[in-house]
């Protein structure tokens, strides 16, 4: 049995990865943060054991807008959400994920990436992810070295059956489809 | 005479920007966040103007001054690198957010308040300064982590912008200056002035097919 950690356990997609985990016999935490002040509660509140795998889930879709009525405020929002802290979180949980040799996830989506088409204005979402993507991909390149893979799977769904494999599979510093299936970024 | 707009003007890239295009036959605004930087701009021979990038009532404020200006171009070349040498474990929200501030929010918010004015004019070139650290596929080492993530967003911002602003012919690019000498690099890499002839060079070059871009001042792209 794995200790799993699933940030984003209380929206669809965070619950279905905590629910699989939890059928296929593993003890799942959630963890849920909403702002930067809850981040070190949270995070301690979770103990010091070693943690196998840090799921971070993310439901938020971004509606369209155009780009003279975004507001400074919400981008500092998407921000906070989609990349810091997620961010944060690894960081903190870093220690114990070193202790399990674990794997860190980030869940994001296909239509993220740079090359998906954006004709509608997606600036409260997109760019975001695509920060996300980077912080990972830096994780990626420092952390394997104290036994820490750092993973992204695009996942647009909640139907998380695959999911578990998938993440078991996916390579350090890549981006996966469910199916297990490099994507650019 | 062409006409371009350079926020971010007072040192660096910007202000050999200033220079070049000035020498180009374009008439330039430059910006900086002070007085004795815009003194100084004035003197090379720009209309200089105080901004600050990172709040937006300043970037109102420039917009509605120069309403009946008709841009060619408008170039966010204003940036910042943040504390480059933090470990994740050390970067807070203060750290993240005072990157993103400047070098992709006000960013946008500058490219945003300036449509109008990039609409009346010919070339309507909307323009930001990216990085070969925007690249996720190329960043095989890690560090710099907020710059990094800045660089990043910006792309797809420009990327989404791009799309949106085509079908009124806007072209929407950003550009690689390489590594420069510059306050940010602690003066190593190359010399500026051949890097911003490149970045002019691509500029002059552009056409709305090439919207959506990150082109470096060698004419290459940045891979994503």
């Amino acid at each position: 049995m794995s200790r799993i950690v699933v940030m984003g356990a209380e929206g669809p997609l965070g619950r279905a990865v905590a629910a699989r985990y939890a059928d296929l016999g593993h003890d799942v935490m959630p963890l849920r943060i909403t702002t930067a002040a809850d981040i070190e509660a949270a995070v301690a509140a979770l103990g010091n054991l070693p943690i196998d795998l840090l799921v971070c889930a993310d439901d938020f879709h971004a509606l369209p807008t155009p780009a003279e009525a975004v507001a400074r405020h919400e981008l500092q929002q998407g921000l906070m959400r989609l990349a810091f802290l997620p961010f944060r979180v690894a960081a903190l949980l870093r220690p114990r994920l070193v202790a399990a040799g674990g794997k860190l996830v980030l869940l994001t989506r296909a239509d993220a990436v740079m090359t998906a088409p954006d004709p509608s204005g997606r600036y409260l979402e997109r760019p975001f992810r695509a920060a996300a993507h980077q912080l990972w991909r830096s994780l990626a390149a420092e952390w394997p070295k104290d036994g820490v893979a750092c993973v992204l799977i695009a996942i647009d769904t909640p139907h998380a059956a695959e999911l578990p494999a998938a993440i078991a599979g996916a390579k350090n510093g890549t981006l996966v489809d469910a199916a297990g299936q490099e994507l650019g970024w | 005479m062409s006409c371009i707009l350079i926020a971010g003007a007072n040192r660096g890239i910007g202000r050999e920007f200033v220079r070049q295009f000035l020498a180009a036959g374009w008439a330039v605004h430059a910006t900086a966040r002070n007085d004795d930087a815009g003194a100084a701009l004035t003197e090379m021979g720009a209309t200089a103007h105080k901004l600050d990038i990172a709040d937006d009532d300043s970037i109102a404020a420039l917009a509605e001054a120069l309403a009946s200006i008709p841009f060619d171009a408008v170039l966010a070349n204003a940036g910042i690198s943040g504390d480059l040498t933090l470990p994740p474990e050390a970067i807070g929200w203060e750290e993240m957010l005072g990157v993103f501030e400047t070098n992709t929010f006000g960013v946008l918010r500058l490219i945003a308040a300036f449509k109008p004015h990039l609409l009346l004019g010919e070339k309507r070139l909307a323009l930001g300064m990216s990085s070969l650290m925007s690249s996720i596929s190329a960043n095989d080492w890690g560090t710099q982590y907020c710059y990094r993530a800045s660089k990043t967003a910006l792309n797809a911002l420009w990327r989404s912008l791009a799309e949106e602003w085509r079908p009124e012919g806007i072209t929407c690019t950003l550009l690689r200056p390489g590594f420069v000498k510059t306050d940010m690099t602690r003066h190593q890499g190359m010399e500026v002035a051949p890097s911003v002839a490149g970045m002019l060079g691509v500029v002059e070059r552009l056409t709305l097919a090439d919207s959506g871009r990150v082109i470096g001042y060698d004419g290459l792209d940045v891979p994503w």
